[in-house]
């Protein structure tokens, strides 16, 4: 810690000084965290400028073009697939298929939610999915809260899983040049078995709600709610080419965001959306949140503060036996972290003090899995851990019925076991199959 | 504007149900909301009325869907009593559309299509004078036939 000290320059406080005031902000939510990433990374820039470590080049090179494009792409590829009713379809014939059987009907949509995570933002799918739940809940009075709760904790694993399935993922394969499939290949068995546990934890904590007696029938039409048939195979086409494209992108040397790409002009070709309708649905917020991060910590890196960070950090993962232990407390850090506070800041400002080591010799692979397992799993802990639990909490407050108001302790009882449990079971995984991950 | 239908108002402490007949009687969507002044605060709406106490969001959402057998979802006599005692205060919109006297008839209907209503109300000098509808004004221009 001394040596940190005495190495530090005044350009690095400053950048510092930039970058903790500016996650302050994003944090405390003084005010909108898109706001504050972009002020913050206009100020990096002019102090670099004026200081001479950071030039408006280096801030636009540090903005990280593959993951922002790929979620662009990915958000007009779902604006696309949304209005043609799908999801509600889906949702509906799954509630019918469990055959009146609350469990049945739990692990169906839980599945669903999960399998559609993986590949398209679980945000998105749970918006569409929370309100048709409640509904479908009602009908056949059962409490909504294990189903609204089920469906965010386990499409936060479910995304946890994939190069596309959560924007931590997007920006640690892409810094780290990992592609879809190894993702998926390194990542997919421990979330198997970190979804297989919760879900067997959220029956066992939601025992007496699952137990209850389903009282009504489920009075939907889901052919009516497909509204766009001739659309819905059109998107549905250039979403199969986007993930079939992603498993063997790198053998063709394309980007993520490329393949993106592809399916979106395919879909763009054959849907011909209205251009209002198709941009509207973009989250522009997110992304210039993203690009103010990635310029803030690039001035940071510029700065030589990050790399200072890597080599003091250096000894921590030298042996493997120490490389183990700093992957599995990088892991829980991260997830503890993440748990309260947003994970994309916290990933930013990770990834360069991870590729610091890797300047130093250290075998990183091990720590960007333990990285996307933390970030990935942590947001399962509490009510504000990640954007799909604040959705299902709303949904459930919206819904005005009696008992079924998620509060944040509710969540803490059967979110932070959850949390818990995962983390457990991929460190028991991580040390069991150390090599798998290296 | 001789459209215009003058109505009562709403007050503080009023219940939902004293809103109800005050609209069915003179077969209006909305009434404004007045101080013991009579200065106009606000409106009450029918519509916003339903919205927030009968009709879910997800109902909504899902309304293409339903069938006709909604037992569990469905307004029943018990919601019925309690929203009709609901008072009407946590119930007031704050935007309104307003016109004068002197206004013509196809600026009322403009700021009726901006403010996406049916009616709007008729205020000179700050003291409300009554609501002119788009009915209303169907049923004068038919006097021009």
């Amino acid at each position: 810690m001394d040596t940190i000290l005495t190495s530090l320059t005044t350009n690095m406080f400053i950048a510092a000084a930039v970058l903790v005031v500016s996650y302050i902000a994003i944090f405390s939510e003084i005010i909108h965290r898109t706001s504050a990433a972009i002020i913050g990374a206009v100020s990096i820039v002019v102090l670099g400028m004026f200081f001479g470590f950071y030039s408006q080049e280096a801030a636009l090179k540090s903005i990280d073009a593959n993951t922002l494009l790929l979620l662009a792409g990915m958000m007009m590829v779902v604006a696309m697939l949304r209005p043609t009713g799908i999801f509600q379809y889906i949702a509906i014939r799954l509630a019918k298929v469990s055959n009146k059987n609350p469990r049945m009907l739990l692990f169906y949509i839980s599945l669903t939610v999960t399998l559609i995570s993986m590949v398209l933002d679980n945000v998105t799918t749970v918006i569409i999915f929370a309100p048709i739940t409640v509904l479908i809940t009602r009908m056949l009075k059962l409490n909504p809260v294990p189903y609204l709760m089920a469906e965010a904790i386990l499409s936060n694993i479910g995304g946890a899983s994939t190069l596309v399935g959560d924007p931590p993922n997007i920006m640690i394969g892409s810094a780290a040049g990992i592609n879809f499939s190894s993702f998926l290949f390194h990542m997919a068995p421990p979330v198997l078995l970190v979804w297989l546990c919760t879900i067997a934890l959220l029956f066992l904590l939601f025992h007496r709600q699952l137990s209850e007696p389903i009282g009504g029938t489920i009075d939907l039409d889901e052919k009516r709610a497909i509204k766009d048939e001739k659309n819905l195979k059109k998107g549905l086409g250039a979403l199969l080419v986007i993930v079939l494209l992603f498993f063997i992108h790198h053998r063709f040397h394309l980007y993520p965001a490329f393949v993106t790409f592809i399916g979106l002009s395919l879909a763009l070709m054959l849907i011909q959306p209205k251009p209002e309708e198709l941009f509207g649905e973009v989250n522009w917020s997110v992304l210039f949140f993203f690009a103010g991060l990635f310029v803030i910590v690039g001035g940071v890196e510029a700065s030589g503060l990050l790399h200072l960070i890597g080599k003091e950090l250096a000894h921590m993962a030298s042996e493997p036996q120490m490389l183990l232990k700093a992957a599995l407390l990088l892991m829980w850090v991260s997830a503890l972290l993440s748990a309260v506070v947003d994970n994309i800041p916290f990933t930013v400002a990770m990834i360069p003090i991870i590729h610091g080591l890797d300047d130093n010799g250290i075998n990183i692979s091990p720590l960007w899995w333990a990285l996307a397992i933390g970030v990935g799993l942590g947001g399962n802990g509490t009510h504000i851990g990640a954007t799909a639990n604040i959705i299902v909490v709303a949904e459930s407050e919206k819904s005005g019925i009696e008992g079924a108001r998620i509060t944040p302790l509710q969540w803490l009882r059967i979110g932070l076991p959850a949390m818990f449990a995962s983390l457990v079971v991929t460190s028991i995984a991580f040390v069991l199959f150390f090599e798998f991950f290296q | 504007m001789d459209i215009a239908v003058k109505t009562g108002v709403a007050k503080s402490g009023m219940d939902i149900g004293e809103f109800f007949e005050k609209c069915v009687r003179y077969n209006v969507p909305g009434i404004p909301f007045c101080d013991d002044e009579g200065r106009v605060l606000g409106r009450i709406s029918i519509r916003h009325t339903f919205k927030s106490t009968c009709i879910p969001q997800y109902v909504v959402d899902a309304a293409h869907l339903l069938g006709d057998d909604l037992q569990n979802v469905a307004i029943n006599a018990d919601i019925s009593e309690k929203v009709l005692s609901l008072p009407v205060d946590d119930f007031v919109l704050e935007d309104m559309a307003i016109i004068t006297a002197a206004s013509p008839i196809m600026k009322a209907l403009a700021i009726m299509e901006r403010y996406n209503t049916g009616y709007i109300f008729l205020i000179d000098n700050g003291v409300y004078e009554g609501i002119v509808t788009r009915m209303g004004v169907a049923e004068l221009l038919l006097k021009y036939r």
